[in-house]
This record gives structure tokens, sequence and C-alpha cells, in this order.
């Protein structure tokens, strides 16, 4: 067991770096040199511009309203302003951690090394023997498992091989034997339908390991949809979407993220992807100075990709007119803006600024009366605030009370 | 008419208390109370006068007879003074079976009415009683209508009071709670002479719509923070729930809840748990005594702010200071650093008693049979997976069979290896004879 062990696992490394082509390069796609990809997407500049374009919105997409496992009430409770501030960047760290890409693997080897060939063995048995290596400190990934054939080879396992014996003796209640039915359509298609991409890729990590030739097909495959149907906004602020966008760079399809960036107006994203797909590909026909703007890097990617002028009309529209593609939308449809704009009544809170408002609780009454804010008991003192005498029971009391001080400073 | 005059016996010679005295008169000596009596409270078991004419009447028999004066008018001149009247086949059949007909149509003591079936989620607390089900909104008043109100009698009991005239004098009271469901509510005692318990209830409903008040509920649905309130020997813990929990607490809190319009609670009640009225008290007490978050952020100068665990606990502002300034961290005191759940509820807290095992969890039986169900107790996930997977389609012999059948076939033709190894058993082909 001493013996061999390092054996193996420097004749595994020695195949993983001779590889000739990429599970993530297409072959439709224009370049056929060899890239490591994997060593690609770990690249610092790389990792900077997936983490930018990654845009991080904690209130509908991090942090949105999720069902939980278990029944729990809310907790209240009261904060300074300071306070307040240091938790939403401490949920801000978290958020951060809860985006960490999903690793851009190649699929693992599936052939094998053969350790010996003992012909004397030759059919001691009608079958394999599978020898696994259980002990404390070996993990699923580097464990040695070992076959012996019945012809007498000892070879080392094949990934499948290698998968049942992790399963048969550290089961996980995640990994089931067989593959959800939602991996395949039509299930697929109708999950990706209701725009449930993220729960698809998710349960895709939660099933299978990064480099698990099952799990490359089919968030190639989710990836695809997306670009398809131009649903970006389903993957954003998830830890897909580095992986997505890397996917998309790689194979140099990136005019619709592109477009979908220009119409919500965000041109530092735009350039930041043009300056993705350049450092992907550095053979690429566009060049980037040192000292570009945004503005100039996505204007010369235009001027020089004449070919994607359809795929990017939002784009186009917002260099030459500044509006975004919801602006224009609602020139369209008059009405729609109207119903945008009316606020939910329940939902705004009341703060002292709009009090006095339409946003307050008279609503649309407060253009007719004057409101105004009064103290109940238990606040004590009355700085700043109007108060309202009339109509309270405990008026008389107070007086009394106002009386007996007088008298006392007589 | 043939007479029947010799038939009569006369014995005007016998003269006794029963036939000096007048039939009236007979009753009063078995029926009447004395004033005396009346104030032991004599009257309400006194006797009743029985209809004993009831199923004979004078000259009502098969031969029906006319006695002059009695049943038949009195005639001058007239010899017979008892007549046989002449029937018919019908009329004899019809007087025969009359008492009888009476006797069947009167029921046999026991009260049988054919009440309604009422649906379970209707019903009250115990069986056909009026306690607990749902009564209808309580009549308007003063051109206020209650129309979408629901009222629910808690409790319907007999109270007595000690007079000097009367002695003891009983009286039904009924303790109705009426609510909108939307935060107004309001509960009353009603009071009606004894046995009118629909009348105690009815006084309820209006003096119930009466006393209304209003309670802020937090989301629509719980209250605002965690309570303790006391009424009498009453302790009453309220808790703030998640929603999709439900009313988890007594259950004339939970009629009390449904027509404020609490959806989602948890109430232990401590002390006496069957004084309905004190516990009532407590608990609404409780709930006007609390504090909304704007009231709270007002009276403190700070934010309340929201961390639910369905959005892993991202602070949310719920509400903020209208007319106080905010603190900031340097003008904080050390009471308003307090955890939120410890400010309310008077530091006390329910008694938690962990859940009594039953009596046969150590019986040797019962381990018994534990053991012997215990290699059978993957099965079941076993069977949720194999019919998730779509491995069997039904979980019945039948398909059971069926698959096994199917893998052998695909096994004998090679489609499928067959499994052998460490463990299994090797395949023993039969023996040709």
């Amino acid at each position: 067991m001493f013996k061999f062990k390092p054996k193996i696992s420097a004749l595994a490394r020695i195949s993983s770096e001779i590889r000739f082509s990429s599970q993530w390069i297409k072959a439709s796609s224009s370049s056929n040199e060899d890239i490591n990809v994997e060593k690609l997407f770990v690249d610092q500049e790389v990792q900077k511009l997936l983490t930018d374009l990654t845009e991080i919105d904690l209130e509908h997409k991090v942090f949105r309203p999720r069902r939980t496992s278990i029944q729990q009430r809310s907790h209240f409770a009261l904060m300074t302003e300071e306070r307040l501030e240091k938790t939403r960047e401490r949920m801000r760290e978290e958020a951060r951690r809860f985006l960490q890409f999903v690793p851009v693997k190649e699929p693992r080897e599936e052939s094998v090394q053969i350790l010996a060939q003992d012909s004397e063995l030759k059919d001691f048995d009608t079958s394999k023997f599978v020898f696994t290596d259980i002990t404390f400190d070996a993990t699923d990934q580097d464990r040695t498992v070992v076959v012996r054939e019945p012809d007498g080879t000892l070879r080392t396992a094949n990934p499948e091989e290698h998968d049942r014996m992790n399963r048969t003796y550290y089961q996980k209640p995640n990994r089931p034997v067989n593959a959800p039915a939602l991996f395949a359509d039509p299930y697929l298609q109708n999950a990706l339908d209701k725009n449930e991409h993220e729960f698809v890729l998710d349960w895709a990590c939660w099933f299978y390991e990064p480099d698990d030739p099952s799990y490359i097909r089919l968030s190639q495959l989710v990836f695809d949809r997306i670009n398809e149907s131009g649903k970006f906004h389903v993957i954003t602020s998830t830890r897909h979407f580095g992986p997505f966008t890397f996917f998309l760079a790689l194979n140099d399809n990136i005019p619709k993220l592109l477009n979908y960036f220009g119409g919500l107006g965000r041109l530092a994203d735009c350039a930041n992807l043009v300056r993705l797909q350049k450092a992907v590909r550095p053979d690429w026909r566009v060049t980037i100075a040192q000292g570009d703007s945004d503005e100039k890097i996505v204007k010369d990617f235009i001027k020089q990709n004449a070919r994607f002028r359809d795929h990017i009309g939002d784009l186009q529209a917002f260099i030459s007119t500044g509006k975004v593609k919801s602006e224009h939308e609602a020139e369209k449809h008059f009405g729609l803006r109207e119903r945008l704009g009316r606020v939910d009544k329940r939902r705004v809170r009341i703060t002292s600024g709009n009090i006095r408002g339409n946003e307050g609780p008279l609503g649309e009454l407060s253009d007719e009366y004057s409101v105004k804010v009064v103290k109940s008991e238990g606040t004590g003192g009355s700085d700043g605030a109007e108060k309202k005498e009339e109509g309270r029971g405990r008026g008389r009391w107070r007086s009394r009370d106002q009386n007996t001080d007088d008298k006392k400073k007589e | 008419m043939a007479s029947l005059l010799p038939l009569i016996q006369t014995r005007g010679n016998t003269v006794n208390f029963f036939m000096r005295r007048s039939g009236p008169e007979l009753w009063k000596t078995l029926t009447s109370v004395s004033k005396s009596g009346q104030k032991k409270g004599r009257r309400n078991t006194r006797q009743p006068v029985r209809p004993l004419n009831r199923f004979y009447r004078i000259g009502s028999s098969p031969m029906k007879v006319e006695f002059a004066g009695l049943n038949a008018p009195m005639r001058l001149n007239d010899e017979n003074l008892m007549t046989i009247a002449e029937q018919t086949e019908d009329e004899i059949r019809d007087s025969m079976g009359g008492t009888k007909k009476i006797l069947e149509e009167k029921d046999t003591g026991k009260k049988k009415r054919n009440r309604e079936k009422l649906h379970p989620m209707e019903r009250g607390f115990s069986g056909t009683q009026l306690v607990g089900q749902k009564l209808g909104a309580p009549p308007p008043v003063d051109g206020v209508n209650f129309d979408d109100f629901e009222t629910y009698c808690l409790e319907v009991k007999r109270t007595s009071n000690m007079t000097n005239v009367f002695g003891r004098v009983h009286t039904m009271s009924a303790l109705v709670v009426t609510g909108n469901g939307r935060g107004l509510a309001g509960y009353a005692v009603g009071k009606a002479p004894i046995h009118r318990t629909t009348t105690a209830i009815i006084n309820g409903m209006g003096m119930a719509s009466r006393k209304i008040f209003h309670v802020e509920l937090h989301e629509g649905r719980t209250i605002y923070q965690d309570f303790y309130a006391e009424c009498r020997n009453t302790r009453v813990f309220a808790q703030r729930r998640p929603r999709g929990f439900g009313l988890t607490c007594h259950p004339r809190l939970i009629k009390i809840c449904e027509a404020i319009g609490i959806k989602d609670i948890y109430v232990k009640v401590e002390g006496s748990t069957k004084n309905y009225l004190a516990l009532t008290h407590a608990f609404v007490t409780g709930l006007l005594n609390q504090e909304t978050h704007q009231q709270l952020a007002e009276r403190k100068g700070l934010h309340v702010v929201e961390m639910s665990p369905s959005r892993h606990f991202l602070p949310q502002i719920v509400a903020s200071p209208i007319s106080t300034e905010l603190k900031t961290e340097e003008t904080l005191e050390a009471l308003d650093r307090l955890n939120l759940d410890d400010f309310y509820g008077e530091g006390r807290y329910p008694l938690r008693k962990p859940k009594a095992l039953p009596f046969f969890s150590n019986l040797e039986g019962h381990l018994d049979a534990r053991w012997r169900k215990h290699p059978f107790r993957n099965q079941e996930s076993t069977m949720i997976r194999l019919i998730a997977d779509n491995m069997v389609p039904r979980w019945t012999r039948d398909a059971r069979a069926a698959w096994a059948e199917q893998r052998n076939e695909r096994m004998t033709t090679g489609v499928e290896p067959m499994p052998l190894g460490i463990g299994l058993s090797h395949v023993v082909p039969k023996k040709d004879d």
C-alpha cells in the first residue's frame, strides 16, 4: 500500500497535464489551439473580472426569501445606524462567500493504469476483486481503489468504479444511485421554462462532483439554453454566473450578454466583459490599450465586430441615446410606468420624511389636512414634535398637574 | 236506546274524604306549596297536576254510553238517564284505537329530537352543545351592523346567589366572544334565568358587541412580541410564531384567536386553566398591552430591524423613529443593548416539561418488538427511493414480482451483469435428470 500509493497519484498527475482538447471549448468555436481551461479559470485577472461581473444583489437574489427546512420565526433587534451598517457589511461578506464560483474542471480521466500483470493468477475467480482504501485520512477524491481482473491484471479503478466504492463505504444522503429525472429532458426543459435555472444547477452541484463528465455536460446544456433564450437575469448574482460568463467568453459568444448589460445601462460591465474575452483569448482581433476608458473599449468592440450588429441593439441604443431598455419600453407602453409607479401602501416604511406626504398613513388625504405627530404616553419629552392637545382623555389630569406646579411656584 | 238503569250500583251512604272534595281541591293538597315552603325553594320541586282523564273520558268505551248531564244534554221528562249511543263500525274501531294512537304519537320519556348533523369543523367543544360553535353575527346596534363578525360562546354555567327572600337563586351565565377576524373583537358575560341557556348567550352577544376593542396584529397574523399576562390564578405566556404555524393553545384561546384574527401563536397557560373568564381576560389584557414596532422605535429611538430566517437573517428595517432623535452608538445605554426577546414577559418563562415516556417504553415485550423490527428499519426509505427512481411502478407484490422477473430475464440474456463476488452466493445450475 505504502509503496504504490504515491506511484498511482504521480501517474494520475501526468495524465491530467497531457491533455489536448478541452471539454469546455466547443468544436464549432473558431480557435483550435490548446488552452488549459482549469488554469485559465483560476488566473487572478480572470477571477477579478468574473467577480466584478457578478453583481451582488442581496435583497432580490442572494438573500431573497427562500423556503427553509425548519420553521423558525424572524428575529427582531434594535439597531443604531452604525450597527445596521456593520451588520449589512457582514452580510455582504457572507454573500461573497455564498457566491464563490463553482470550479471549472475538465472531466476525470477515463483511462486506467495497469499496475501489474500476474498471469499466474489467471482464472482465480469468475469475478473481479476490488480493493478500497478506507483508512481515516483518505478522502473521496484521493482514495486508492484498485481492481484485480479475472485474467490476473491489477489496475486502478475507473471513475465509475471509484464512485461506486465511495458510495459503498461512505454513503451520502445527497448522492443516491440514480441521477434525478430533472437532469434530463423533458423535465429539465420544464424547469427551465419556469426560470428554475439556479435550482437545477445548485442541485447538480449537490449531486455531482465538478469534474464529473455528467456535471460538465449538464451545466453546459443549461448555459447554452440561457444564452439562447436570453434569460440572463435568472443567473446573475449566483455562484454559476462566473463559470457561465467564462464559458461564453471561451467560446467567443459574448454579444448577447453584452447586449443584456447594455440594456441595463451597465457600461463598466460591458467593458469588463470585453476585457475578459481578451484575457481568455489573447489572440483575439480586438485590441485593448492600457488606458482605454470603458466607453472606448465598448465602442471599439462594436466597430470591429460588425457581424454582431443584430444582436446588440440595446447596447447601441444605450450608447447613442443614453437610455436604458426599460425606459425605451416604458415610452412604448405608456401606462406601464404609471402602474409600476404606484407604490404598495403596506410595504412603505413610514419615516419622518414621508409621514406628511402621500406615502404616509393618511395617504391622499394629506393634501387636504396637515399631519401632526403626537408622542404616545411612554416616550417622555417633547423635543421638536408638535403636540395635539385636544381630544385626549388625559388632558384634564395634565392640566391639573400643571396647576399644582403653578401653585408650588407661587 | 236501551236503558242501563238496573246495572247502576248506588252507594248513597258512602261519604268519605274523596267524595266530599272536588277534583281541583284534591289536586291542591298534592301540588300546593306553602309560603314558607316557597321560601325554602320547594316551588321548584312541586308535583305537577297529572291529567288523569286524558285516556279515560266518561262514556268513551267501545260501547258509547251517554250519561245525561255528564256527557250528554239533560232533558226534562227523560226517564233514561243513561243510554247507549248507536255507532257505526268505523266509529267503534276509531274509539278502540284512539288511546293507542295517542300513546304512539307521544315520545317515550326520552328527548328524541332530529337535530341537523353538523360538519365536524362546525361542531362545538362537546356533543351537540352550543358551546364552541360558530353563532354568527351579533344583531345591529344603533344602526351599526356587525355583518362580518363571528361569535363564539366559550362557556355556559349555572351560577347561584343567596337571597333572603327566595334562598338560593340560580342564573345561567354565558361567556361570549365576538370578532371580525381583522383585529376587532369583544367579549362579555350574558345572564338569564335558569335553564334559559340560549337567552343567556343572546344577551352575551349583545353585550359583547358593545364592548369592542382593537388588537394590532403583526403582519395581520400574529402578535408583535412574546408576552406574559395574568388574571386571578391564570397565567398566560403567549409567543409569536412564524407564518403557517397555526394556533397551538388552549381550546378557548383558539376560539378567541379566531375571533380576533390571530393565525399563528403558541400560548402556554399555567395555573387555573378552567376559569375561562380569567383566561380570556388575561389573554386580552396581554394583547392590548402590546407595543407595535413603530411605538418601540419611537420609545427607544432606534431602528427596529427584522432578520428573517428565510432571507438568511438579512437585516431589514421594519420601523424607525419619526419624532424621536435616532440614537448613536455612543449614546446607547446598557438597557438598549438587551436582546429584544428579553424585553417583555417580566422575566417570566413558561415551565417546559419534557414529554413523559409512555408506560410501556421499558417493558420487555416492547423492547423485544423493537428489536424484531430493527432489520427492516431502512425498508421504507428504500421503497420511497425505488418508487422515486421509477424502478418499481407501485409497491405491490405483483408489481415487485414483475420487476424481479424482468431483472431475472435481463440477467439470463446477459443484458445486465450478474451480481457475483464476495458475500453473494454462487449460482448453482440445476442438474438435468
